[in-house]
């Protein structure tokens, strides 16, 4: 019998991934638990094991495509009896292989169900017939022209009423992040996205986006439209925190754990979030609450040679300087190798985005979502500057940037926050007291 | 046996299922043969919808003739040749509808075989002359071998013990061609064929009497709905007798008599004619299905998916033959879908409602959920009721009976479940009703939809507003 391998739910409000690379080709046999597939989610690259023993009769999502949650991956013959498939869910995907849609005679003894057979088609099948949809009948035909369960849209029109836009942005967008964010889905609406004319068309090139450019195109977009942005920027002088550093830099090498700037930052920041609880907290905006977390998961923003990934170090504020270190190093080499698992990308309280190690100053970093603050770390540059004696001296200055949401954190929090961490780390002592 | 012949989509059936699926089914493309046994148009235009409404409309004009008083005019007592009024019914309208199906099959170049269809297998039928099946044998008529096969054969009236359809006890084709206007005529069976041809002959100036098993006439439509055609019923002299079994009729050359019981006390009514009108069966008995591995369910109807295909992928079944009312507009849209599903087009039969139509006086129609049905399937509704007694139009028609009710959510969306209307125009006036109800729209769309003054559409509106809370004329 042909089994059917859809793509499982990978991680929470994941819907939809990217074939990265086929392990097997058509033809191949497989044993239980062989990697098929491996499916770029997001931002995570998950390895799909075989569930079933068999040959590889037909790939249906190849390299490159996009596969949704429950779409069909792969074919696999796992020579059991062939038995009438009763699984209704199955033609709810249009590209549902041809094995399975081809008519075939109906078995004389027909199945015992009372309902009416389950007989090739190409329309989609409802996933819960009862339920009431408001949808033009020009719009219920272009849903089964488009392979689409009507009763799986989630409608933006007036009283609950299914548009053809909402048709389109089906396969596109994940139901939640609409629900999550309507001004984000009515801004396009409202000025049409132009084609880009090529200006000099031979002196120009074209490439498609990688999954995680969208990704991260998508999310940028989205922060923006849901939050009000503000950033006020700090200079701090970390003469001692250098020297603190320096200090501990070769202990730390001797357990193999390098040392950075960072791990005091993760730890400022947790003070900071423990006095100011509005930076660790999220906005609902489809209730207009406040979500108040109780829980101190710093994101560090982590750029690789193939896209910008965000993992979070998990109770940062139950973890020792060399353990966040550690961790940290793990994290970059886990998105450089693509590794990172969706749940070590999500649950964040705020996010440190650190372009100090490649010599940028101040900037204005934008929102990790649904996140309300962002901190910025630049270069530590020796500049003038007015020590406590009041004398000219030269000042190690780092440039510290911070973003937040407007909605949440009003000008003069978002100072005392920086004040704080201005405190912690110009005095890193103080680090061992609040820290 | 004689060698098969090849065809491409063959269609059994050439009534308002079979001939719509091969106009269909060649306008994208496909080359279409329709087997039909007795008359294009089938039981809809030759002997059902269509001349029942002739009968009705001249028993209509034979009333306004008889009293005009209302109106200050005066006229002498008209008299009525009904040969004539048959005449007409047969050449002016039914064999011109009729003759239209012919031209348009004729026009999409559809192949019309004349005779009667019966499967042998999955891909093959045999046609054989229109005759006493008896006679038949393996060689006789032509043996087709279709690609896909689109079963549209229909339905036909149910004959009741004691009541065998010959003389003066008719069914509803002879019900449609007496001889002469009764002076008395029982209907057994008061459902939408026996009220609305009890309704005609009464307008042309018959005794009527209905004999009903169950406790109301018309038992498909909501109950205050009925209480105004009983009520225009009482006036005409219609005597309704319900809970009744109907026992036996007894006939001579000149009369039937015809035995009922109610509560198991006996009683006899004389008449000229007796109509039985208790039911549909489909024909789905007669056509060699047994040779297939077509799925045949209850009430001997074909299990189909959401495309009419059954449980032979290329064989489709539509209309009467298949769940859902059997009604020629429901047979109109399964014969588009599954003539689009055979050219690969991703047509379905996901309507929301079809809408049901009765021409009693006055006419009765639905569309979606009644407020019971609803309740029945757990879902909390408001109703809101206009009156035809507050339209301008209906008063100038003096015909002020009867009412609009929508069917709304509950909740503040008002999204229209359903609608019914009882009184002047009703099966016009559905149509907006069934475009709303499956566009799914709600009460405000139509409370801020112009609607023309002063026509009959208006109550439409007006219960619209009262749905939405703001009503205007009431």
């Amino acid at each position: 019998m042909a089994y059917a391998f859809k793509l499982p739910e990978l991680g929470e409000g994941m819907a939809e991934g990217e074939v990265a690379t086929w392990d097997v080709k058509e033809g191949d046999t497989v044993k239980e638990d062989d990697v098929l597939v491996e499916i770029q989610n997001d931002k995570s690259v998950s390895e799909l094991p075989s569930p079933v023993a068999g040959t590889i009769k037909q790939i249906v999502k190849q390299e490159g495509e996009t596969a949704e949650i429950g779409d069909t991956l792969v074919v696999i013959d796992d020579g059991s009896p062939d038995t009438p498939d009763d699984d209704s869910s199955d033609a709810s995907s249009d590209e549902a292989p041809k094995e399975e849609a081809a008519p075939e005679p109906a078995p004389a003894a027909a199945p015992a169900a009372a309902a009416a057979p389950a007989a090739p088609t190409g329309v989609p099948a409802q996933s819960d017939p009862n339920k009431l949809v408001l949808a033009m009948p020009s719009v219920r035909q272009y849903a089964r022209d488009k392979g689409v369960d009507i009763t799986a849209v989630t409608p933006t029109g007036n009283h609950g009423q299914i548009l053809k836009a909402d048709i389109d942005n089906f396969n596109g967008a994940a139901a939640p992040a609409a629900a999550a964010a309507p001004a984000a889905v009515a801004a396009p609406a409202a000025a049409p996205i132009k084609p880009y004319k090529e200006a000099q068309p031979d002196l120009e090139t074209r490439e498609p986006m990688s999954m995680t450019r969208k990704v991260i195109a998508k999310a940028m977009r989205t922060s923006k439209d849901i939050s009000p942005h503000v950033t006020s920027f700090q200079d701090v002088e970390v003469s001692a925190l250098m020297a603190n550093r320096k200090k501990y830099k070769a202990l730390a090498a001797d357990q193999d754990i390098h040392l950075t700037f960072l791990p005091y930052m993760v730890k400022a920041l947790v003070a900071v979030l423990k006095k100011f609880p509005e930076f660790d907290a999220s906005i609902d905006s489809t209730t207009n609450e406040i979500v108040y977390k109780h829980y101190y998961n710093i994101g560090i923003a982590t750029d690789t040679d193939h896209g910008l990934y965000v993992p979070n170090i998990k109770n940062a504020d139950s973890k020792g300087m060399f353990e966040i270190a550690k961790e940290i190093s793990d994290n970059t080499q886990a998105a450089k190798d693509n590794k990172l698992s969706a749940d070590q990308m999500s649950g964040g309280s705020i996010t440190i985005s650190n372009v100090g190690s490649i010599g940028g100053g101040f900037f204005t970093p934008v929102i990790n979502q649904p996140e309300v603050a962002i901190l910025g770390v630049g270069k530590i540059a020796k500049e003038p500057y007015v020590n406590d004696d009041g004398e000219i001296a030269v000042g190690n200055m780092l440039k510290l940037s911070l973003s937040y949401d407007h909605r949440l954190i009003d000008g003069a929090l978002a100072q005392r926050a920086l004040n704080m961490m201005n405190d912690l780390l110009h005095e890193p002592e103080l680090l061992l007291m609040e820290g | 046996m004689s060698d098969a012949e090849k065809r491409d989509t063959v269609i059994i059936g050439g009534g308002p299922g079979g001939y719509v699926a091969a106009i269909r089914a060649a306008e994208l493309g496909q080359s279409v043969t329709v087997i039909e046994k007795n008359k294009l148009g089938g039981v809809c235009l030759n002997v059902g919808c269509v001349p029942s409404k002739a009968l009705i409309n001249a028993g209509h004009r034979f009333q306004e003739a008889s009293d005009a008083s209302t109106f200050g005019i005066t006229t002498q007592a008209p008299s009525i040749d009904f040969s004539k009024t048959q005449e007409w019914k047969q050449k002016k309208v039914v064999e011109r509808m009729t003759g239209g199906v012919t031209m348009l099959l004729k026009k999409h170049k559809v192949d019309v075989i004349e005779g009667e269809a019966v499967l042998d297998s999955n891909t093959k039928l045999r046609v054989v002359s229109t005759g006493p099946k008896q006679f038949m044998s393996a060689d006789d008529g032509l043996t087709i071998e279709f690609k896909n096969l689109i079963i549209a054969t229909g339905s036909r009236p149910v004959e009741i013990p004691g009541f065998k359809f010959e003389g003066r006890v008719v069914d509803s084709t002879g019900g449609l061609n007496l001889p002469e206007i009764p002076k008395e005529f029982v209907v057994i069976g008061g459902g939408y064929v026996g009220t609305e041809l009890a309704g005609a002959y009464a307008n042309l100036g018959s005794h009527v009497t209905i004999v009903e098993g169950t406790d109301s006439i018309l038992p498909n439509f909501d109950k205050d709905m009925v209480k105004v055609v009983l009520k225009q019923m009482k006036k005409k002299g219609i005597d309704v007798i319900t809970g009744a079994m109907a026992k036996k009729a007894e006939q001579d050359d000149k009369s039937v008599t015809v035995t009922y019981a109610v509560d198991g006390k006996e009683s006899t009514v004389k008449a000229d004619y007796c109509m039985v009108t208790v039911g549909r069966k489909a024909n789905t008995d007669d056509i060699g299905l047994e040779m297939t591995d077509v799925k045949v369910g209850d009430h001997g109807l074909v299990e189909v998916d959401q495309q009419g295909r059954t449980s032979v992928p290329n064989i489709y079944a539509i209309g009467d033959i298949v769940p859902g009312p059997a009604l020629a507009h429901k047979a109109f849209f399964e014969a588009k879908t599954a003539a689009g599903a055979i050219s690969g087009k991703n047509t379905a039969n996901d309507w929301v409602g079809v809408p049901a139509v009765c021409f009693a006086d006055p006419e009765l129609a639905t569309v979606g959920l009644t407020q019971s049905e609803a309740k029945d399937k757990g879902i909390e509704v408001s109703t809101a009721k206009f009156p035809f007694a507050g339209n301008a139009r209906a008063v100038s028609l003096d015909q002020p009976d009867g009412f609009v009710r929508l069917v709304t959510t509950k909740d503040d969306n008002h999204n229209l479940l359903g609608a019914q209307v009882v009184g002047p125009g009703a099966s016009d006036l559905i149509a907006e009703l069934s475009l709303a109800v499956n566009s799914g729209m709600n009460a405000e769309d139509i409370a801020l939809t112009i609607h023309p003054h002063p026509t009959l559409s208006e109550p439409i509106q007006e219960a619209a507003d009262v749905a939405i809370g703001f009503p205007t004329h009431i």
